[in-house]
């Protein structure tokens, strides 16, 4: 009976990754044949199964190619966040950057907060987390070698490389924090209508701020019935409609 | 064929009639004011040769002479081209009879077969001089000329259309010279300069002539000086400056000497200069009403305003031309254009306004056309919103408020892709990467494996969970290891302990031996298990003991003596017996291994560490 079960079971999953397979086929080949659209919803049906860098990644070339800016840089932009180091991600992101209206000059900041930053983009919040945790117990059984060990040399040895994955520890766990709050608490969002008046105030008869366009990247400081508070690049802040935009 | 040939004859008919249908005038003229009496011309001028004339039933004139036909005709090359000119005038003299306004209705004829009418007159009929009335002087009609330089013969006269007019508000001013005398040039008139009002000159025409007027029942000559609108500026009593000019008039020239027979055929005439001075021209403006509208245009007058709008339905990149049209009368000039707002993202340019106006009596009319050229850069649905604009009507003495529609527009995306845009679509500064990276990378063609989404762990319980057990086995580790080695530390105190425990042992592999029969080998573990004994009770290596030390220290330790000396005497027989070959062996050797054995638990209950 149990072995039916798990036949069963191993027989569904592999069901499943061969009709990703297949999905996935057709999707390319959509897109090798230039029917972008099509392709960009065979990918997007593919998010029923969970989500991959490759899925965004793929699926964000679909919609630039089939003239859907700001959806593409939003889903270029969850491809970097799953896979940070992916080149190809990185390098079309960029080159579809250059398509958007807004050119918006980033506040000149410190310019340690902004490496501060930057490496924290390297990896993922859970690639943060992953590496505190782990150089933490290096860092313990490194403490252990440390008491009980025989050789002089040693217990310098793991009494120093202790100290700085303490340290080390102490860093990533910072970053982990630091990256999932900058997910969490004033979350990234695009913009995907065409044109969006930035008003004072979440009021349609509030003063127009400034204009803002497709694919444009803002903060979101917070949310008040359906209008966004939204900060850009340049530290400009004003109210939007909350449809005009998605999270990334 | 021969209908086809009778349509083009006709068509060829036809567009030579319409060619010639062009060039056909027919007017009427005549001088617009005359005098009961006073007979004048009507003059029906045609440039073809015409037939059937009529002239419609002229009321309050009597045609005493005419009609009288005249034809002349002029020809002349110019640059080898020849044009030929023909008038032929009809001439009517008619007296008037009646004061009044009249209107003579336009006159027929036919040329060609087609019927022509000639132009509207007006001609008002001023009533008779009454001075020549009293007189008696029936010299039906003229205006009796006089050589007296009079200031009641000749004067200029100001006349303003109203005295009482609100801010802003067109006035008529015309400076008109009166004459009864022979006037011949006014060299160059002298006007105030209008100060508080805005001017704008009606243009009179060049070849005006004097023309008979009639003023506190006198007739004069009159002609037009000046005829200028002037708008106020400024409120209150405001007074124009009277003006002055010379006059030249021409008069007999009275001689001295006795007349001649000559003097009553060639009269001698003399040019006199003479110096008219008008009267103060005394204004009362009113000030608008407060408080104006905000988006008051300073128009006073009337207003009228519409919209077009080219399209309300393009592409992005498209441009839409909005058209605002304001029509009315009054200081048109005042009235700037009117900003449109439109949405931020569309890119406006400077409207181009077209000015269509007329200098009337009531003020300038006319019409303000202002083109609005946008274009809008992105899709989107936009709302131009209502123009408002306010201006005084005169009429009902009110502020009027219009107001256009909203303009409500939609920007579909253009057709012009992203992707295929050309460079010229990105700005300069970005060129450099443009000429680098054309297009996006392909897309990743190894499928992935498609996790659902992670959750973030930073922070969780389970993250947290990781450093505390991590942290408790390490801390207990710790612990045990601690214990152990300080344990480890004391090899002395280990020995002591396990002293015991390894004489045992050693004693254990003795029995063996024993009941094995191996004498050698018993012997030597029970030796082994008694010096190892003391080595590890002692703490002293086992090289450096002999049987004299061991008597010092175990008394040292609080050994009993005679517990020393059996000691001794084990390991001196041990020793014996090992070496020794003859022996009742069996019972020797038990009574070692039971001597050995309770030597060592005593010495174990005696020497405590």
């Amino acid at each position: 009976m149990k072995k039916i079960f798990l036949l069963l079971i191993v027989h569904f999953a592999f069901c499943i990754l061969h009709s990703q397979e297949a999905d996935w086929k057709r999707a390319e080949q959509l897109y090798a044949d230039k029917q972008y659209v099509e392709a960009a919803n065979a990918y997007a049906e593919m998010f029923q199964y969970g989500e991959s860098a490759a899925l965004y990644y793929n699926y964000a070339n679909a919609l630039y190619k089939s003239n859907q800016l700001g959806l593409a840089i939003l889903n270029y932009e969850r491809a970097l966040r799953l896979d940070p180091m992916n080149d190809d991600i990185k390098f079309n992101l960029e080159f579809v950057n250059k398509m958007k209206t807004d050119k918006i000059e980033s506040l000149e900041r410190f310019f340690m907060t902004e490496w501060f930053e930057a490496l924290g983009r390297l990896f993922t919040s859970n690639q943060w987390a992953y590496a505190s945790i782990i150089s933490f117990i290096a860092m313990l059984l490194l403490v252990l070698l440390y008491l009980f060990g025989k050789q002089v040399w040693m217990r310098k040895l793991s009494f120093f490389s202790a100290f700085f994955l303490l340290f080390f520890s102490v860093f990533t766990m910072v970053y982990a924090f630091q990256v999932k709050g900058h997910i969490e608490n004033n979350p990234e969002a695009i913009v995907l209508a065409g044109t969006v008046s930035v008003k004072s105030s979440p009021d349609d008869s509030g003063t127009e701020v400034f204009v803002i366009h497709e694919g444009t990247k803002v903060n979101v400081l917070s949310t008040l019935s359906s209008w966004s508070e939204v900060r850009l690049a340049d530290g400009n802040i004003g109210w939007l409609q909350s449809s005009t935009i998605e999270k990334i | 064929m021969k209908l086809l040939k009778q349509f083009l004859l006709y068509i060829l008919l036809f567009v030579s009639l319409v060619a010639y249908a062009d060039e056909v005038k027919f007017t009427a003229s005549a001088p617009q004011r005359v005098i009961v009496g006073q007979p004048f011309q009507l003059v029906l001028s045609v440039n073809e040769n015409g037939k059937d004339l009529r002239l419609p039933e002229v009321k309050g004139f009597e045609i005493i002479a005419g009609p009288y036909h005249s034809t002349s005709s002029s020809t002349s090359w110019v640059n080898g081209k020849m044009t030929s000119s023909k008038e032929v005038r009809i001439t009517y003299t008619l007296l008037p009879e009646k004061e009044g306004d009249y209107q003579i209705q336009p006159a027929t004829i036919v040329v060609k077969k087609e019927k022509y009418y000639s132009n509207v007159l007006n001609i008002k009929v001023l009533p008779e001089d009454k001075a020549s009335q009293q007189g008696g002087n029936a010299q039906s009609g003229q205006i009796k000329q006089t050589q007296s330089i009079t200031s009641e013969n000749l004067f200029i006269r100001p006349i303003i259309s109203r005295t009482k007019i609100k801010e802003q508000e067109a006035v008529v001013l015309t400076y008109k010279l009166y004459a009864r005398v022979d006037v011949t040039n006014i060299p160059s008139p002298k006007f105030p300069d209008f100060k508080g009002f805005l001017v704008q000159e009606i243009d009179l025409p060049q070849d005006r002539t004097m023309q008979p007027d009639n003023y506190e029942g006198v007739n004069y000559y009159t002609y037009d000086l000046r005829k200028v609108l002037l708008f106020p500026q400024s409120t209150g009593q405001i007074s124009i400056e009277p003006m002055s000019c010379d006059v030249i008039v021409r008069v007999r020239s009275s001689h001295q000497r006795p007349r001649s027979i000559f003097d009553d055929f060639f009269d001698t005439y003399q040019e006199v200069s003479k110096t008219v001075t008008t009267s103060k021209v005394n204004l009362t403006v009113e000030p608008l009403p407060q408080p104006k509208p905000a988006d008051f245009s300073g128009v006073v007058g009337k207003l009228s305003l519409s919209t077009k709008v080219s399209a309300t339905e393009v592409e992005s990149n498209q441009p839409i031309t909005i058209t605002l049209k304001l029509q009315g009368s009054g200081n048109l000039k005042m009235l700037k254009n009117p900003t449109l707002q439109f949405p931020q993202d569309f890119e406006a340019y400077e409207p181009k306004a077209t000015n269509n106006f007329s200098t009337t009596a009531t003020g300038l009319s006319g019409s303000k056309t202002i083109e609005y050229l946008v274009i809008p850069r992105h899709d989107g649905d936009f709302v131009i919103p209502a123009l408002t604009i306010s201006y005084f009507d005169v009429a009902s003495d009110s502020y009027k408020t219009l107001s256009t529609d909203e303009i409500n527009i939609r920007v579909n995306k253009g057709a012009q892709s992203v992707s295929n845009a050309p460079v010229v679509s990105n700005f300069t500064g970005q060129e450099k990467v443009e000429v680098l990276a054309t297009d996006i990378r392909y897309i990743n063609t190894s499928a992935p494996k498609i996790k659902p989404a992670e959750r973030i762990i930073a922070g969780t319980m389970f993250f947290w969970l990781f450093y505390i057990i991590s942290l408790v086995v390490i801390v207990c580790l710790i612990i045990i290891f601690r214990k152990q080695a300080r344990d480890n530390a004391n090899v002395a105190l280990m020995r002591n302990k396990k002293a015991n425990k390894v004489a045992r042992r050693r004693l254990k592999v003795a029995e063996r031996e024993y009941k094995a029969g191996n004498k050698d080998t018993f012997y030597d573990e029970i030796l082994k298990a008694l010096w190892g004994y003391l080595s590890d009770k002692l703490s002293i290596p086992v090289s450096e003991l002999n049987k004299d030390n061991i008597a010092l220290r175990l008394s040292q330790r609080g050994v009993e003596e005679a517990v020393v000396q059996e000691f001794l005497k084990l390991l001196n027989d041990c020793e014996f017996e090992r070496y020794a070959p003859i022996s009742n062996k069996e019972s020797a050797m038990r009574h070692t291994f039971e001597s050995t054995e309770k030597l060592i638990s005593t010495l174990e209950s005696t020497i405590k560490r």
